[in-house]
């Protein structure tokens, strides 16, 4: 018999009621986690593969599957990608538009997020399912404007598929006045929860040469004191015409990821009330250039891609969004036919995950903080498995 | 056979009615049920839902009677390697233990199972400490790591809850000047022990919530991270079992507290006969500790085991040594104090 | 560009290719040999300190394997794709895994996507793809997907 300890290995999912369809393999001393492997791949499916078959109207679709609840996000990437390569200008309007149901978006993923952190910490907290219910407001705006609650397949290249409804815009402001008075309970009820930052303050520290070394992607960046944000650095669509604040934290810790998100939500309301109310009027959509009309609809693009003519020229183009979770790259290259000859996309999940597996100040990680900190990261596994 | 069986309940009928009405087994099992569907709703409540609702068409309330029946239908596994013996027997023994540490807790002036000659808060304590051995057990019984590390977790906490909760009913003890806990209840015809004893009762509140495994102390259990603790093995009326004696503890345990702190059956006569007030009393003043245990659930997040152990024996075990000095010395110093309160 | 007009004083011939796609959009295309010491370049004197992502091309007609990492630098806010050519039957290439950190799971996805040996990474293991997977590299264009078409 042998008088070393071992230390034991634990499988943390997929089979597990906090780990979703993913798994870590933790090495653990006791209570002491000695090192965290994630396993990734349980949802993969080619979407890069998958795209190079469809062309460029079909494939908003399954870019979206990559993360159903930012989809607006994802979507955007890929359209702007095929944007700039088929050289399309987009109209004003649509920008503002796009801008509405990207924030939209972006709410609802952080909602999200805020209730599994929540759900992480404790044991089923009503804060988790505050969240889940506040988010039906949002998706119930978000099904006015394009007619889907989850997956809104709403961008199209050169613009979107449907202008502002009748109504929408009053509408759309109560939901906001709603949202920002349930969101100060959240931070009544549990941000301010002395249990809670019991559990997260310090818990996971990420200086900001370590997020920048290991590539934390995201509001995860930013709160470790990383000023980088898409939506300011490089303005696209509507950003640099609405008035908006980047949250950055310098704690670095698992409360900052969560306070910086919870933050996010503050600036994102703030940026559809202002897109609402400031919209311009306009055509929605336009085509590319050597496709143009006098009239541009909808219809007429779906033609043009419907019969393959919907084609852009050779060359490749890099989009870069801020979604929820932090930057998607879409990575296109084409060689003038009507699919695309390749699409990389680099998903923010992807390399979140990868700063968990190298955390840095892994001796202070206890079994009972993994769920929170890996739930502090944001993960949405569907988008690193792509 | 049946004149015998006549006499018997005739001559014996109040010890009966002890044994298997109130305190006994049927209210035991009635407080299982409806606590566990009073957890549902008001969870749900706080949660912006509506939770069970169909089953019994007001407001769900034989779902939990259906759910027992599914859990009797279903399969019991047996891990591959686990101890069957240990692993089947526990949860048997874990449904007994705390239901036993009713039999001391007295519902009336003389409406007590067992007083074992003013000796009864001990032997209560005895007895429920008796369900720390149980994780552990189970825990290694089950030959599963998540198992091994609740188990682990549960026998850390259940320690550091253990001795504040003497230390805290010491204090009691002393000011009541028994162990009895009729007595104990009649020392506070007056003044309820929770304002002489604020700071046992602090401390036994907190305690509690430690040894019958809620929020913010479920660390043995947490699900978000060990999927169910020492109980993720079981299935099927095993897991039934293990979810009975968890609230089988929380009552004895809040039985307790209601006793040393809450006054136990003391109380105006609201209904007329005193045992059936005294009786309603315990039932209300239970009812009001469970619900606050339960809203707690909705709250708070859970602390890491570190954190439950430091709150344990750095601040909890000091504050109740604290105050069973004050307390001694209350009494010693100021003996007139005793005639005041009770 | 300052910035390509640095990168090519340096490195002279070994600079493939060099462009700005468009503003905040930098290509560069190094020749295999030299994409270490370039990386490190970028890295210590041009700042290029944040990883973004790693993939690759196949180009089937060209007979070449390209492989792309995205760079990052937050001095200059400039987006950097730094390109290697690397032939079809044979990709090797030095990892830049102790360059960049974060190279890691992008180089490993690269790996089992596209079949790029990435000498130097201390584990070139299985990322998104099923353990016991056999046959073949799915992003390449020669990947036989009929055994997955229905």
């Amino acid at each position: 018999m042998s008088e070393e300890t071992e230390l034991m290995r634990i499988s943390w999912g997929p089979q597990h009621p906090m780990s979703g369809q993913f798994r870590l393999i933790l090495e653990t001393d006791g209570e002491r986690v000695t090192k965290i492997i994630p396993d990734l791949g349980f949802t993969h499916r080619g979407i890069e593969k998958i795209l190079e078959f469809r062309n460029f109207v079909q494939g908003i679709v399954p870019i979206e599957r990559l993360s159903m609840l930012d989809a607006a996000n994802f979507n955007l990437a890929y359209v702007r990608a095929v944007e700039e390569l088929a050289d399309i200008e987009v109209p004003e309007r649509a920008k503002y538009i796009r801008n509405i149901l990207c924030e939209i978006s972006r709410i609802n993923s952080h909602l999200y997020a805020f209730g599994l952190v929540a759900e992480a910490a404790g044991g089923y907290p009503a804060v988790f399912l505050w969240t889940v219910a506040d988010r039906e407001p949002l998706l119930d705006l978000a099904e006015m404007l394009t007619g889907a609650r989850w997956s809104y397949s709403f961008f199209v290249p050169g613009g979107v598929r449907a202008d502002i409804p009748k109504g929408f815009k009053e509408k759309c402001l109560e939901t906001l006045r709603y949202l920002e008075n349930r969101i100060a309970k959240y931070k009544e009820c549990w941000l301010d929860n002395k249990v809670f930052k019991a559990r997260t303050v310090g818990v996971a520290y990420l200086s900001p040469k370590d997020a920048i070394r290991l590539g934390a992607v995201g509001p995860n960046l930013r709160s470790s004191g990383v000023p980088l944000d898409l939506r300011k650095d490089e303005p696209y669509e509507a950003y640099g015409e609405v008035d908006f604040e980047m949250v950055v934290l310098k704690e670095g810790d698992c409360y900052a990821r969560l306070l910086a998100r919870y933050l996010e939500i503050v600036e994102s309301i703030k940026i559809i009330r202002q897109a609402v109310q400031n919209m311009p009027e306009g055509p929605i959509i336009s085509l590319p250039k050597p496709m143009k009309k006098k009239t541009e609809t909808l219809q007429d693009l779906l033609r043009l891609a419907a019969v393959g003519r919907f084609t852009v020229p050779k060359g490749e183009a890099l989009a870069r969004v801020e979604s929820a979770r932090g930057e998607v790259d879409v990575h296109m290259i084409t060689d003038g036919s009507a699919k695309p000859y390749r699409v990389k996309i680099i998903s923010p999940t992807f390399r979140n995950l990868y700063v968990l597996s190298r955390l840095p100040e892994i001796e202070h990680i206890r079994v009972a903080d993994i769920p929170v900190i890996l739930y502090s990261f944001d993960p949405w596994y569907l988008d690193a498995d792509r | 056979m049946l004149e015998f069986i006549l006499e018997f309940v005739k001559t014996y009928w109040a010890q009966l009615a002890r044994v298997i009405i109130v305190p006994g087994i049927a209210f035991v099992l009635l407080f299982d049920l409806i606590a566990v569907w009073f957890e549902r709703k008001l969870l749900a409540h706080s949660m912006l839902r509506i939770g069970p609702l169909h089953v019994g068409k007001v407001a769900g309330w034989l779902q939990i009677i259906a759910d027992f029946i599914k859990l009797l239908a279903k399969e019991i596994n047996t891990p591959r390697n686990a101890n069957r013996l240990l692993f089947n027997s526990l949860p048997i023994l874990l449904v007994v233990i705390p239901t036993t540490g009713v039999a001391f807790i007295p519902f009336g002036q003389n409406w007590i199972i067992y007083n074992p000659g003013g000796l009864s808060l001990l032997l209560f304590l005895a007895v429920m400490s008796l369900t720390v051995f149980m994780p552990i057990m189970i825990g290694w019984a089950s030959n599963n790591k998540y198992t091994i590390i609740g188990s682990l977790r549960a026998g850390y906490v259940y320690i550091s809850a253990e001795i504040p909760i003497l230390l805290s009913a010491i204090g009691v003890a002393i000011m009541a000047g028994s162990f009895d806990l009729v007595k104990i209840v009649e020392a506070q015809s007056k003044i309820w022990f929770i304002i002489p004893q604020v700071l046992g009762f602090i401390v036994f509140v907190i305690a509690l919530l430690m040894e019958s495994e809620r929020v913010p102390f479920d660390i043995p259990v947490a699900e978000q991270e060990l999927v169910l603790g020492w109980r993720t093995e079981y299935t099927g009326i095993n897991f039934g079992f293990v979810m009975m004696s968890e609230y089988s503890a929380i009552c004895s345990w809040s039985l307790l507290l209601v006793t040393l702190y809450l006054g136990g059956y003391n109380g105006p006569l609201i209904f007329g006969d005193r045992l059936i007030s005294s009786i309603s009393w315990v039932l209300i003043k239970l009812a009001i500790v469970v619900t606050a245990l339960i809203l707690l659930r909705s709250v708070f997040p859970r602390y890491r085991i570190d954190q439950a152990l430091k709150i344990s024996w750095h601040y909890l075990i000091p504050l109740a040594i604290l105050n069973v000095i004050i307390s001694a010395g209350l009494t010693f110093f100021f003996p007139q104090l005793k005639a005041l309160i009770g | 560009m300052d910035l390509i007009n640095r990168i090519k004083d340096k490195f002279k011939d070994s600079i493939l290719e060099a462009f700005e796609l468009k503003p905040k959009r930098v290509v560069v295309k190094v020749s295999p040999s030299k994409l270490k010491e370039l990386a490190r370049f970028l890295k210590d004197d041009l700042n290029f300190d944040y990883l973004i992502g790693a993939g690759g091309i196949d180009f089937k007609k060209e007979n070449v394997i390209q492989v792309v990492y995205y760079l990052f630098s937050t001095t200059y806010k400039t987006l950097l794709m730094l390109k290697v050519d690397l032939p079809r039957e044979n990709p090797v290439i030095d990892s830049l895994v102790d360059v960049w950190e974060a190279a890691d799971y992008h180089e490993r996805e690269t790996w089992e996507m596209l079949g790029v040996n990435f000498v130097g990474h201390p584990n070139l293991t299985r990322l998104l793809l099923p353990e016991d997977w056999k046959e073949g590299f799915p992003l390449r264009k020669d990947f036989d997907l009929s055994p997955y078409q229905r």
